[in-house]
């Protein structure tokens, strides 16, 4: 029974990660359409964040708190910097963005030396739930995840900026004549999207080991969140998360963790097979 | 549509071939022995890099995780010369060094290529597998030995298996072998280009949508060019493994995915003897370059590679036309 | 809405039923039914955003429909593949010249030809029609040229060539996406000989916006707007159409 509980609370909380760690991306990439190959990096620069900031001293919070704004900085950077030039060649996007994740990775390498390195869990408790020990902090990640989720809806829903984002998205064009700057939108919502992803990075570390190359699977994951969920809803990441957190979960109960991530991906791929614009996708 | 592309033909890059081919014969008597298996080794990437043109520079289809093919290939011809020896297992661990991968690109492929899902989602699926296969290498102790991989791979021997057999074992005779299944992965990339096949593919690469306009079915095409490109993939990681004598996750991973890629843009996209060169020159410079040198030469790369994205939009060679980029998605 | 010619469904070639398309709460098609019978020259015309494109591209199969079917030579043919639809016999023209640069006039014609061969024409026997290629050249004009490499065709010609690439088939529906887009007056008026004379044994549908080209080619006009039709008919019928002027003229939003 336990046991059962256990795996449960660790498919949510691993949606609840995949969901922070998707959002971002689900925005830049599944909102604006960029493919942002260095997604995985501002994650991982926002671990590192949270590596330098509790070196220093500062604690593990102060980490997660500096990080959205540290990596959301570079993304407005990046955005104004590269890939504004680069609507018009998506391709181009890409390998730009393939450039830059190896400008980031080579450079966090050479200043840190490319080691393993750790972030204090600012949570070490354990929460008794029917009788179940769990990690709190593991707990504090779902419910961060739900949190962040709601706070970008909102922002996409209910906020100016999202009403014109949205309106940007839909048809370009018309959305300028209507007054709205598209090129603060674009900016915005990528920095935005970048910032998450630090945030990711950051909330994250705790449970990993920090290292230059983390960000590559944190890539491959995000956009299989993406995608299964469809791109352009936020609905969709949460589906996409849960399901492919929850599979893991499950899965891992009678095999090896790895044969459950094996399994999880080919079963995305068959159904993106089946079904090519994910579940909520427009 | 490139003008300056093996397909046509251009004077230009025959030439660099020949002289290219001509230099290499000769390398035996011009370097010593150490050198020329590190060369040897450069070949192997040579040949790889040649496997992803095929599918990129040609086709259009870009692979993120191709070391995948890479590394199957030389897990599979490792397992099968170290661990069974029979007579004829060079042959067949070259074989299967081609095949698995192959076999491999063939079910990728098939849930990728077919339905309408964007070519970024191929990249991130290659990705992925390059990820998943890393893991199981290292998870797996048992077949791959794990983090610490598998040693020693044994020279190859190849001849008429039991009657009159050939070892492999010296820098020279791997160097020629190393040569002539350059030259016959040449031979076979450069018949498929200037094909109907090849014409088809190069036509996809230009317009998607308008090749499927015309009747062409892009998806077959993309399957069958992926699984020519995983088999050649395959067979120079198999080469590289019997050359190092030495196979971990590594020859599975990004890190590799990533030099190929690079070596591909800088010898020029679409040329197919272009990445060849540069795979030569650069991954025989990288093997000089250890440690901190090799970050740096990494991090300068993906400085150029970006510098020449934002400011030379026909790529770093002049070798794409922007005319096809206009009112096409 | 359509509505003058009203066109008996069992005689058409193209019949679109009640068509939707959205995007993300956009309705780029909805709810057009359009009836094309075989032999006519039709064009659609209506301002940029009117679903013009969208048509084309869920009629050839690059796009699903949202709902809605699309019949063609009395097959269904919605959700199916573009290039098994190609292959059923409709053309399409691309709106920008993407010829291929580096072979010649005629090299292009026989790529462009080999596509409805399926794998059978790539590995097996080349099924390339030499007579139908020389065809294709002599009725573009550009047999004199045949051997250039595309590249050094002027715009117009590029033009042609991708007409010709389509033609090259014998679709029974060509389908021409601003065909006259970029050409001089001079050039214009060939392409209207070239059109008048595709007429003849090929349906074919236009999508224009240079109004004096379409007056001289098309027998019929549909007017779309914001992803319906608006007026069908004649080309006098349409410009004396209230709706259509107002639209033009942007006095409604």
């Amino acid at each position: 029974m336990e046991q059962a509980l256990v795996q449960i609370l660790n498919g949510l909380s691993t949606a609840g990660i995949l969901i922070l760690v998707a959002l971002g991306l689900a925005i830049t990439f599944g909102l604006l359409g960029v493919i942002n190959l260095a997604h995985g990096e501002l994650f991982m620069l926002g671990a590192y964040t949270a590596v330098i900031v509790t070196d220093a001293g500062g604690s593990t919070w102060l980490g997660m708190a500096l990080a959205p704004l540290a990596v959301g900085a570079l993304g407005l950077v990046m955005e104004r910097g590269v890939i504004k030039r680069l609507y018009v060649r998506p391709f181009d996007t890409l390998l730009a963005t393939f450039a830059i994740g190896i400008i980031l990775r080579e450079t966090m390498t050479l200043w840190r030396g490319g080691r393993f390195e750790r972030v204090p869990n600012p949570i070490q408790r354990q929460v008794e739930i029917l009788g179940a020990r769990y990690s709190t902090y593991r707990l504090f990640l779902l419910a961060l995840g739900v949190l962040v989720l709601g706070g970008a809806a909102l922002v996409l829903y209910r906020s100016r900026l999202g009403r014109n984002t949205r309106a940007a998205i839909e048809n370009r064009e018309i959305a300028a004549a209507m007054g709205v700057d598209v090129r603060v939108t674009d900016s915005a919502m990528f920095a935005l999207g970048a910032g998450l992803a630090g945030l990711a990075g950051a909330a994250i570390s705790p449970l990993v080991s920090v290292e230059p190359n983390m960000g590559l699977p944190i890539l491959a994951s995000s956009f299989f969140v993406v995608i299964l969920g469809g791109t352009g809803s936020l609905l969709g990441v949460a589906a996409g998360a849960a399901l492919i957190g929850g599979g893991q979960a499950l899965v891992s109960w009678f095999a090896d963790p790895v044969i459950a991530q094996i399994s999880v991906f080919l079963l995305v791929i068959v159904v993106i097979r089946l079904r090519p614009r994910g579940l909520f996708g427009r | 549509m490139r003008v300056r592309h093996a397909v046509t033909g251009s004077t230009s890059l025959r030439l660099v071939l020949g002289i290219v081919l001509l230099l290499l014969a000769a390398m035996p008597w011009l370097i010593d022995p150490f050198r020329l298996s590190l060369l040897a080794k450069a070949i192997s990437f040579a040949m790889f890099a040649l496997s992803l043109d095929l599918l990129w520079g040609i086709a259009g289809v870009f692979s993120f995780g191709h070391a995948a093919f890479f590394g199957v290939g030389a897990y599979a011809l490792a397992l099968i010369t170290r661990d069974l020896s029979f007579p004829g297992n060079g042959w067949v661990g070259l074989v299967a060094a081609m095949l698995l991968p192959a076999l491999l690109a063939l079910g990728i492929g098939y849930f990728t290529f077919y339905g309408q899902v964007a070519g970024a989602y191929f990249a991130i699926v290659t990705l992925a597998v390059s990820l998943v296969l890393t893991q199981l290498a290292t998870t797996w102790v048992g077949l791959t030995g794990g983090h610490n991989g598998l040693f020693p791979v044994p020279p190859l021997t190849l001849g008429i298996p039991g009657v009159a057999e050939f070892t492999f074992d010296t820098p020279t005779r791997i160097y020629f072998l190393q040569l002539t299944l350059l030259a016959i992965a040449l031979v076979v990339s450069i018949g498929v280009v200037r094909s109907r096949f090849g014409q088809a593919l190069v036509a996809m690469e230009g317009n998607e949508s308008r090749a499927r306009f015309f009747g062409y079915d892009t998806s077959a095409l993309k399957l069958i060019v992926f699984t020519i490109s995983g088999a050649i993939a395959g067979l120079a990681g198999g080469t590289f493994a019997t050359i190092e004598g030495f196979v971990n996750p590594a020859v599975l991973g990004i890190a590799l995915s990533t030099q190929v890629i690079i070596w591909v843009i800088l010898g020029g996209r679409g040329t197919l003897v272009g990445p060849v060169v540069g795979a030569l020159l650069v991954a025989f410079l990288e093997d000089y370059l250890s440690g901190t040198f090799l970050r740096v030469w990494l991090l300068m790369l993906g400085a150029l590679l970006l510098l020449a994205v934002l400011f030379r939009p026909e790529g770093l060679l002049g070798t794409r036309k922007i005319r096809r980029l206009i009112g096409t998605r | 809405m359509a509505v003058a010619t009203a066109v008996a469904e069992a005689d058409a070639i193209l019949a679109v039923r009640a068509l939707h398309r959205h995007f993300a709460g956009l309705q780029a098609l909805d709810g057009v039914d359009l009836s094309v019978r075989p032999g006519e020259l039709l064009a659609i015309i209506g301002p940029n955003g009117a679903g013009k494109s969208t048509l084309f591209n869920v009629v050839t199969g690059l796009l699903a429909p949202s709902s809605g079917e699309v019949e063609f030579d009395g097959v269904a043919i919605t959700g199916l593949p573009p290039h098994r639809i190609a292959r059923l016999g409709i053309g399409r023209k691309f709106q920008v010249p993407n010829v291929f640069d580096g072979l010649s006039v005629r090299q292009n014609l026989v790529v462009a030809s080999r596509g409805k061969d399926g794998l059978r024409g790539l590995l097996g026997r080349d099924r390339v029609d030499p007579e139908r290629i020389r065809e294709v050249l002599d009725r573009l004009g550009l047999e004199p040229k045949a051997e250039l490499p595309a590249a050094e065709l002027s715009h117009g010609e590029r033009q042609w060539l991708e007409i010709g690439a389509v033609l090259v088939s014998d679709p029974k529906l060509l389908l021409l996406d601003e065909p006259t887009a970029g050409m001089t007056m001079r050039e214009t008026r060939s392409t209207e000989d070239l059109l008048r004379g595709l007429a003849e044994g090929h349906t074919v549908v236009v999508i224009e916006h240079n109004i004096r080209f379409v007056r001289e080619v098309a027998q019929r006009v549909v007017v779309m707007h914001r992803g319906r039709i608006l007026a069908d008919g004649t080309i006098a019928q349409i410009e004396r159409d209230e709706r259509v002027r107002d639209v033009y003229l942007g006095r409604t939003a």
